[in-house]
């Protein structure tokens, strides 16, 4: 196991795994980690995990793991790894089985001490009209052919059929669509798994937050961003739900056989890949394109389930409009520094700097908005990208991470007793059972607001507002 | 004797799975993942006839988990009782008895292949399965 002794400091924030490490590394691993925290980083397999993502056929530079990095299963969770566009690798596994999971952040035009006498009704109206997806899916079942139509035009196909406005289009990453996507490769299991599953919020970290802007560090990002002082905000986390969990497995399974082909030998099967120009490798990328079109769709379907509830409620009608909408487990093509890359982010979202071409046109002055969830009861962040995060392929953290096991979080506290917590801060929580609370309590999460100062203080974002939870809904 | 035993992770769910031989090994797995996922079952009955085809036992075990969520996702169904029709280290028919479920309690996306090596020790066969949850 690695070690203290293994690795060596590079400035107050990065640290390096050398590439003479493991045999097969092909570039060095760098981590983002403050003295505070780096006590933690070798109590798991994540440092292991990043020097096996070193060996990934022609990777660039570095395999990186963000500051909120955390025990995966191939790669780390918080994992970079750029490789060479158009031959080398893509990897599923450095995409993960949540293709496209992701943050959506909705505000809204009122103050949120003024709603503050309807937002157990709110809540609980989102809890109804969201299911969690488990075994128990939306009533209504998309056909097949409507499936297709979905993955292959994502938010952009549900807003022409008039399930949203158009600037959820303009204020999404990519518009909400990825063109590449093609339906004929994703499996008809992998169909049938999102007939019921589109508008459904899923388990485990995936949540619905009404949140409170608190603080603002940025006046005029803020600004940019529509984001003031005290105003009521949503919060979606999920993303393309069993659908994009299959496209994950159908992929991983064939390429385990595909590698042999290409004399790929990896130390971990779950790292399995091909390069990007062979047939399986595009094959799996216009169907991963297929799952992030569905995640944005699902996110577009709830986004329109709870404007509903927001207008019935309060009589608002400006109601719920897009901030920004960002994945965190994702394969990009990305040109940097001249050359073209495949970026696989795996628990990592991606900032681009002021002045990139693919920052919305209203955000480019500023940056990147970066949403970055906190752990239940925690707060929230927003964050803009930066000049100086060309050192991690323009790459920032997605959350908290965990810092402890389910297991472990199950022993330290019960659903009911973090439901009483929450309570004593002013804090609703509505959710089918109380079942999985426990698993995802604040206790079981690194500290979200040092995880954000190391982030800044490396030079990863910067940050924007901080929002304050209200209400926490969540699937089960 | 202990069928499976939870292992500590970050993240998501490892279970080391124990069995006599094989096909105890393949049954245990399929009981483990049932109990995990903590169906709340219908009085219906349902059966199915599974095939998978792998490169090796190891990678058989986990193919065969992941078409049994899979599977299970797509009819609302649970599975507890498991038939072998036809089994080798590369190749798996069995037929599946099991329930209609109302909804799961917990959610497992997939099985990873991550340190998922079946070996024996002490005559029994044994194996660690890290589930994404």
């Amino acid at each position: 196991m690695i070690s203290k002794k293994n690795i060596r400091q590079i400035s107050p924030w990065i640290w390096e795994i050398p590439k003479k490490y493991k045999k097969g590394m092909k570039v060095p691993g760098r981590f983002y980690s403050s003295e505070d925290m780096i006590k933690n980083a070798f109590d798991d397999r994540s440092l292991e995990q990043l020097s096996n993502i070193c060996t990934l056929p022609r990777i660039q530079k570095y395999g990186l793991a963000m500051p909120d990095f955390h025990q995966g299963y191939g790669f780390p969770i918080g994992g970079v790894a750029a490789t060479k566009y158009p031959n080398g690798v893509i990897s599923p596994g450095g995409v993960g089985y949540d293709i496209s999971c992701s943050i959506r952040l909705l505000k809204s035009s009122l103050e949120a001490d003024k709603i503050e006498k309807y937002l157990d009704k709110l809540a609980q109206g989102f809890n109804n009209v969201v299911p969690s997806g488990l075994g128990k899916g939306r009533s209504k079942k998309f056909t097949i052919g409507e499936i297709e139509k979905i993955i292959e035009g994502g938010s952009q196909f549900l807003v022409e059929q008039g399930k949203g406005r158009k600037e959820d289009l303009v204020n999404c990453e990519e518009n909400g669509r990825l063109s590449e996507a093609s339906a004929a490769k994703v499996s008809k299991r992998a169909k049938e798994r999102g007939r019921d599953q589109a508008g459904t919020l899923g388990s485990g970290n995936h949540f619905l937050e009404i949140q409170k802007v608190d603080q603002i560090f940025d006046e005029g990002a803020a600004e940019a961003f529509g984001l003031f002082k005290g105003q009521a905000v949503v919060m979606v986390h999920t993303g393309s739900r069993g659908l994009g969990h299959q496209i994950a497995t159908d992929y991983i399974k064939l390429m385990l056989n595909k590698m042999k082909k290409y004399n790929i030998n990896l130390p971990d099967k779950e790292l399995n890949c091909v390069p990007f120009n062979s047939e399986e490798g595009q094959s799996y990328y216009k169907a991963m394109c297929c799952g992030a079109n569905f995640s944005w769709a699902n996110k577009q379907i709830i986004t329109e389930e709870i404007r509903d509830v927001w207008k019935k409620i309060l009589g608002n009608e400006e109601g719920l409009s897009l901030v920004y909408d960002v994945a965190h487990n994702i394969a990009k093509i990305e040109e940097h520094e001249g050359e073209k890359l495949i970026v696989h982010r795996k628990g990592a979202t991606r900032a681009f700097p002021p002045g990139h071409k693919d920052v919305p046109e209203k955000y480019r002055k500023v940056g990147k908005p970066v949403l970055i969830p906190g752990s239940m009861g925690t707060s929230s962040y927003v964050l803009k990208g930066v000049n100086s995060a060309k050192q991690s392929f323009y790459s920032t953290c997605h959350g908290a991470g965990r810092s402890m096991s389910r297991t472990q979080a199950k022993k330290e506290t019960s659903g009911a007793k973090v439901k009483e917590d929450l309570k004593r801060k002013g804090i609703i929580l509505k959710s089918h059972s109380l079942k999985g609370i426990a698993e995802e309590a604040s206790l079981a999460y690194k500290n979200i607001d040092k995880v954000v100062e190391a982030v800044c203080d490396a030079g990863l974002s910067k940050k924007v507002v901080k929002l304050k939870p209200l209400a926490v809904i969540k699937g089960e | 004797m202990e069928k499976y035993k939870e292992i500590e992770h970050t993240a998501d769910l490892e279970l080391k799975i124990y069995g006599k031989d094989k096909k105890e090994l393949f049954k245990n797995a399929l009981l483990a993942l049932n109990n995990k996922l903590e169906p709340k079952t219908k009085e219906e009955k349902t059966k199915r006839i599974i095939k998978v085809e792998s490169e090796d036992l190891s990678t058989l075990l986990v193919d065969f988990l992941n078409e049994v969520i899979s599977l299970g996702a797509v009819k609302n169904e649970t599975y507890n009782e498991i038939k072998f029709i036809d089994f080798t280290d590369k190749r798996l028919e069995v037929k599946l008895k099991g329930k209609k479920v109302k909804s799961f309690r917990n959610e497992i996306k997939a099985t990873s292949y991550h340190k998922a090596e079946i070996k024996k020790k002490e005559k029994r066969y044994q194996i660690n399965i890290i589930f994404d949850i």
